[in-house]
C-alpha cells in the first residue's frame, strides 16, 4: 500500500507569486525510507506542510494511505502523519519532558493510563526514559529534538516526517536523530520521509529524491543519485565528501569501485596500493 | 594583532548554586595573519572563550573569584592570568574596551537574526556610526558601506535601499557580516559561520572567509563542528574540551590524533579515517588531510607501485 | 543564562512541596486572611509560628527566606516611618508640626510592619515550594467554575504554561542579540533617557522578529500534534489529595481558628 501520494500537486503561498511546489507526483511506500534532498528555497519544506494538511494544495490531489487529505478529515490524517520541525525550542508547549510528550495524546482525548503507556512507549523509543522529569530547557539540542520525536510518536503515527530537524544540531545531535530515525523505521516499521541538506544522511535511506524549484528532479537508491554528479552540482547540492574522494581517484586513473562507505573505500584503496 | 592568553579561567554564576566552570586555565595564543579553527562540543568552552576576545565578557570583575583572598603558608601565589589582543590589555579595567571592539569583529551564529535596521544600507552603517568618535558625512558613510557590501558579494546599488528582511537566506548572512566587517577589524571572529545553510551556501561563505582573510581581516578565527571545514581551511585549531584546551596544532598533525579525538566524542575528517583505516593494513599515507593532497598522496602510492610491478 | 530557574522554586523533596498546588494557593489566601484578622500580637505569634513550621516541613534555608524579606526592606521601612509620624496616639513622645510620635504608634506600626513581612514570606513559600508548571494546573483546576459562564480558562492556562517554557528561552535570545549589538559598538548604558530607550530598539526588533516566528512554528507544530483546543481533551496528570493535603488543611483551619478565638477571648489593645 502507498503511505502517501502526490498526484499532480502544485502549490504557491501568494495568488501570482512563483509557485514552491510544481505539478508534483510522488509517492512513497508503507515501510519505507526515504530521503528528500534539495537547497535551501527548493520546496522541501513546503512538501512537508502538504503532507499532514499544514498547507492545502491549489491544485492536484494528495492521499496518505488511500484517504484523500481535506479539511473534514485533517484530524486523522494528523493522527496518521507526524512531523518533526527544524528549531528544536519551537516545539515544546510545557516545561517539563513527560508534560510534553504527553500533549499529543491528550489533545486526541486519550484515557489518562493509555497516556501513560504511550509516553513510556515514545521516550524508550528515541531513548529518553531517564530525561522524564527533566526540564526541557536544560536539554542538549539533540535531546530536544529526540523530545520533539517522542511527542509525535505518543500518537502512534503510521509515517514520520522529518523537516530538517537535524539542521541546527551539532554531528553529535545528528547523529543521535539519525540512528532514532533509523530504527524507528527498521524496528517500528515506522515509514520515514527525511527532509535534509546534508547529503550524509540520504546514505541511510532507501530511496532519494532531489527537489529544485518546486519539481522533483531526481529519482533513484542514494548510490545512483550521488553517481550523478554533474547533474547534483546544477540543482546547487554537493556530493558527499567520500563521493568526492572515489570521484579524483577514478579520474587518476585507479579503478576503485564507487562505494558510500568509509571502511569499504579503505578495502578497496588497499587492494589498489599493496 | 597577537592573541595571548595564558591560565584563563571563567565561571558562570560564580558562588550560586548553579555555578559551572566554563574555562579553566586555559593557555593559547593567535598569531596575527593565522586563519584558526576552534573545536569543541557544545559546553565545551570554545563559545565562552571566543567572547572574551573582544571583552563581552570582561575579565577584571569576575578575576576575584580565581584569586584566594588570603595565601597559606608556603603556598606559591596561582600563575597571574594574562590576555591581550594585540596591545590592549583586557585584564585591566581601564581599557578601552569599545576601541577593541572596533579592532576585534564578532559574529555571532545565525547573525541574520541581529539585522534591524530599515534598509541593508542603515544595518551595515550601524556599527560604523557607534564607533566613529565624530559625526560622519553621508558620503563617508556610503564609501564605507559600500565596500563592505561589495566585499561580501553583494550589489550595494541594488541592495542599499531594500529591507534586509526581503532578502534571501544567504543574503541577509551576507549583509550581517558586511555589517561587522565594515570597521575594518584587524580580528574577524565567526561562531559557526555556515550552520543552517545548504552545501553550495556553505561553500560560498567558506570562499568569502579566505576572500576576506586576504584582503579585508589579518586573522580569522572561526568556531566550527565541522572537522572537514577545519581540516580543508585552518592554519591551526585548537581543541576544547570541558573548559580546557586539549590540543593546539595544525590541522595536518591535529588529525593523527584520530583515536584521542574520537574518545572525545568528536569527529575527524573522513580522509583522517581513511588514513587510520589504511594504516591497519600498514598503508602509510602521509597527506595534510584535505581531500586533494589526500587523493594525491593516494594516486601516487598507486603509481609507484604499479611502476614497482613492471 | 537558562541555568537561573525561572521564578524562585528550591529544588528539594519535602513534605511541603508535594502537597496538591491547589491547597497550597487556597491555604496562602486563607494564611493573608489569618493575618489579617490578627488584631494582636498573640494572634502574629500564631502566625509567625505556623509559617516557622512550615519553613522547616519545607526544608528551605533560613537565607532564602530572608532573601524574599530583603526585596522589600524599602518599603517595609518606608510604611513603618510614615506610620509612626503620622499615628495619632495618646502616650505623645515628640510633636513638630503636623507630625507627632507617640508609644502607640510605634506599638502600631511595627505591628503593621510585622504583618507585610509575614505576608511576603508566606507568599514566597508558594513560589519556593511549587514548581510553575503545578502552579499553572492548580490555577486552572480552581478557575474550573468560571468555565461555567464561558471563560476560557483552558487556553488561558495552556499560554501561561508555554509562557513559563518560551520564557528561559527568550532570555537566552536577549543576551544573544545584546551581545551581538554590543559587539557592533552599540552602547546600552550611557546617554539620556530618550537615547537610552532609542538604543533598545536594535535589540528589539529582532527580539520582537524571533518571538512572532517562533510562535509561528510553535503553532505549526501544536497544529501537527493534533491540536483543537481544550474540548475532548484529556488530562495526563490529575492533581490528587493525599494524607498530607488532609493533614495540612487541619493545621491551617487550626490557625484560623485559634486567631479568630483570640480575637475574642483576649481582646488586649495590641
Amino acid at each position: 500500500m502507498k503511505a502517501i501520494e502526490f498526484e499532480d500537486v502544485s502549490f504557491r503561498y501568494e495568488e501570482e507569486g512563483p509557485f514552491a511546489v510544481r505539478h508534483l507526483n510522488f509517492s512513497v511506500d508503507e515501510g519505507e525510507f526515504v530521503a528528500v534532498l534539495g537547497h535551501n528555497g527548493s520546496g522541501k519544506s513546503t512538501l512537508a506542510r502538504l503532507c499532514n494538511g499544514l498547507l492545502t494544495p491549489d491544485e492536484g490531489r494528495i492521499r496518505v494511505f488511500g484517504t484523500l487529505v481535506g479539511d473534514k478529515n485533517l484530524y486523522d490524517v494528523r493522527r496518521n502523519v507526524g512531523v518533526v520541525f527544524q528549531n528544536p525550542d519551537n516545539q515544546t508547549v510545557a516545561t517539563i519532558v513527560e508534560d510534553d510528550v504527553a500533549f499529543g495524546a491528550e489533545n486526541v482525548g486519550l484515557p489518562r493510563e493509555e497516556i501513560g503507556k504511550r509516553i513510556d512507549f515514545a521516550l524508550r523509543a528515541v531513548g529518553m526514559e531517564q530525561y522524564r522529569s527533566s526540564a526541557v530547557a536544560r536539554l542538549s539540542g539533540g535531546q530536544k529534538q529526540r523530545v520533539a520525536i517522542a511527542g509525535v510518536l505518543a500518537l502512534k503515527p503510521r509515517i514520520v516526517i522529518l523537516d530538517e530537524s537535524t539542521a541546527m544540531l551539532d554531528p553529535r545531535g545528528r547523529r543521535e536523530i539519525v540512528d532514532v530515525v533509523t530504527r524507528l523505521n527498521k524496528e517500528e516499521k515506522i515509514t520515514v520521509l527525511l527532509i535534509t541538506h546534508f547529503m550524509e544522511e540520504a546514505l541511510l535511506a532507501d530511496r532519494a529524491v532531489v527537489m529544485n524549484r518546486g519539481e522533483l528532479v531526481m529519482e533513484g537508491t542514494p548510490r545512483s543519485i550521488f553517481e550523478r554528479k554533474d547533474e547534483l552540482v546544477t540543482y546547487n547540492l554537493a556530493l558527499p565528501r567520500i563521493g568526492v574522494i572515489c570521484e579524483t581517484l577514478r579520474a587518476g586513473g585507479m579503478q576503485v569501485n564507487y562505494t558510500l562507505d568509509a571502511a569499504a573505500l579503505a578495502k578497496e584503496i588497499a587492494e589498489c596500493v599493496s | 594583532m597577537r592573541i595571548v592568553a595564558e591560565h584563563l579561567s571563567y565561571t558562570y554564576n560564580p558562588g550560586s548554586p548553579f555555578a559551572s566552570a566554563a574555562l579553566r586555565d586555559v593557555s593559547l595564543t593567535i598569531e596575527e595573519g593565522e586563519f584558526f579553527g576552534i573545536i569543541g562540543h557544545t559546553g565545551s568552552g570554545k563559545s565562552t572563550f571566543v567572547q572574551h576576545l573582544n571583552g563581552l565578557l570582561r575579565l577584571p570583575s569576575s578575576q576575584k573569584h580565581y584569586r584566594p583572598k588570603r595565601l597559606k603558608k608556603g603556598q606559591a601565589p596561582p600563575p597571574a592570568t594574562v590576555l591581550t589582543v594585540g596591545d590592549f590589555d583586557l585584564t585591566d579595567k581601564k581599557t578601552n574596551f569599545r576601541a577593541l571592539r572596533k579592532s576585534v569583529g564578532m559574529v555571532f551564529q545565525y547573525p541574520e537574526y541581529q539585522l534591524f535596521a530599515e534598509t541593508v544600507r542603515d544595518d551595515v552603517a550601524f556599527g560604523l556610526k557607534n564607533f566613529s568618535k565624530e559625526k560622519l558625512s553621508d558620503a563617508a558613510i556610503d564609501e564605507a558601506v559600500r565596500a563592505a557590501v561589495e566585499v561580501v558579494g553583494l550589489d550595494y546599488e541594488e541592495l542599499k535601499d531594500k529591507s534586509p528582511f526581503e532578502l534571501s537566506g544567504g543574503q541577509k548572512r551576507r549583509v550581517a557580516i558586511a555589517g561587522v566587517i565594515v570597521t575594518r577589524p584587524e580580528v574577524l571572529v565567526l561562531d559557526e559561520p555556515a550552520a543552517g545553510l545548504d552545501p553550495l551556501g556553505k561553500r560560498e561563505v567558506m570562499e568569502l572567509l579566505h576572500k576576506l582573510h586576504r584582503e579585508w581581516c589579518k586573522t580569522v578565527v572561526i568556531v566550527s563542528h565541522d572537522m572537514d571545514e577545519i581540516s580543508e581551511n585552518c592554519t591551526r585549531a585548537a581543541v576544547f574540551a570541558d573548559g580546557t584546551v586539549r590540543y593546539v596544532l595544525p590541522p595536518r598533525e591535529l588529525f593523527r590524533h584520530a583515536q584521542e579525538l574520537t574518545e572525545l566524542g568528536l569527529d575527524v575528517p573522513l580522509t583522517a579515517k581513511l588514513t587510520a583505516l589504511l594504516q591497519e593494513d600498514g598503508i602509510v599515507v602521509d597527506s595534510d588531510f584535505t581531500t586533494a593532497d589526500f587523493c594525491e598522496k593516494v594516486l601516487a602510492l598507486w603509481k609507484k607501485r604499479k611502476e614497482g610491478a613492471q | 543564562m537558562k541555568d537561573v530557574s525561572f521564578g524562585q522554586f528550591y529544588p528539594v523533596d519535602s513534605f511541603v512541596h508535594r502537597l496538591d498546588p491547589r491547597l497550597k494557593i487556597v491555604f496562602l489566601i486563607a494564611y493573608i486572611v489569618a493575618i489579617f484578622l490578627a488584631s494582636n500580637f498573640y494572634g502574629l505569634a500564631a502566625c509567625a509560628a505556623v509559617l516557622l513550621l512550615i519553613m522547616i516541613a519545607a526544608r528551605i534555608p533560613f537565607g532564602k527566606v530572608l532573601r524574599a524579606v530583603r526585596a522589600v526592606t524599602f518599603l517595609v521601612l518606608f510604611t513603618t516611618a510614615l506610620n509612626v509620624l503620622f499615628y495619632k496616639g495618646e502616650t505623645v513622645y515628640w510633636t513638630w508640626k503636623i507630625f507627632c510620635v507617640s508609644f502607640e504608634g510605634i506599638i502600631f506600626s511595627v505591628f503593621l510592619a510585622l504583618r507585610l513581612v509575614l505576608l511576603v514570606i508566606c507568599s514566597s513559600m508558594l513560589t519556593y515550594t511549587t514548581t510553575p508548571v503545578s502552579l499553572t494546573d492548580g490555577v486552572e483546576s480552581l478557575l474550573t467554575p468560571l468555565k461555567w459562564i464561558r471563560i476560557p480558562v483552558h487556553a488561558l492556562a495552556l499560554v501561561m504554561s508555554i509562557a513559563l517554557r518560551m520564557i528561559p528561552v527568550l532570555m537566552d535570545e536577549t543576551a544573544r542579540i545584546k551581545n551581538a549589538q554590543m559587539a557592533r559598538g552599540a552602547d546600552f548604558e550611557s546617554g539620556n533617557l530618550v537615547k537610552r530607550v532609542k538604543a533598545t530598539i536594535p535589540i528589539l526588533v529582532p527580539l520582537l522578529l524571533s518571538a512572532l516566528r517562533r510562535a509561528d512554528e510553535l503553532g505549526d507544530a501544536m497544529d501537527a500534534r493534533c491540536y483543537t483546543g481544550g474540548n475532548h481533551r484529556t488530562k495526563y496528570k490529575k492533581l490528587r489529595f493525599t494524607w498530607r493535603d488532609l493533614v495540612a488543611f487541619l493545621l491551617v483551619a487550626a490557625l484560623i481558628g485559634g486567631v479568630v478565638a483570640m480575637k475574642i477571648l483576649l481582646p488586649a489593645p495590641y
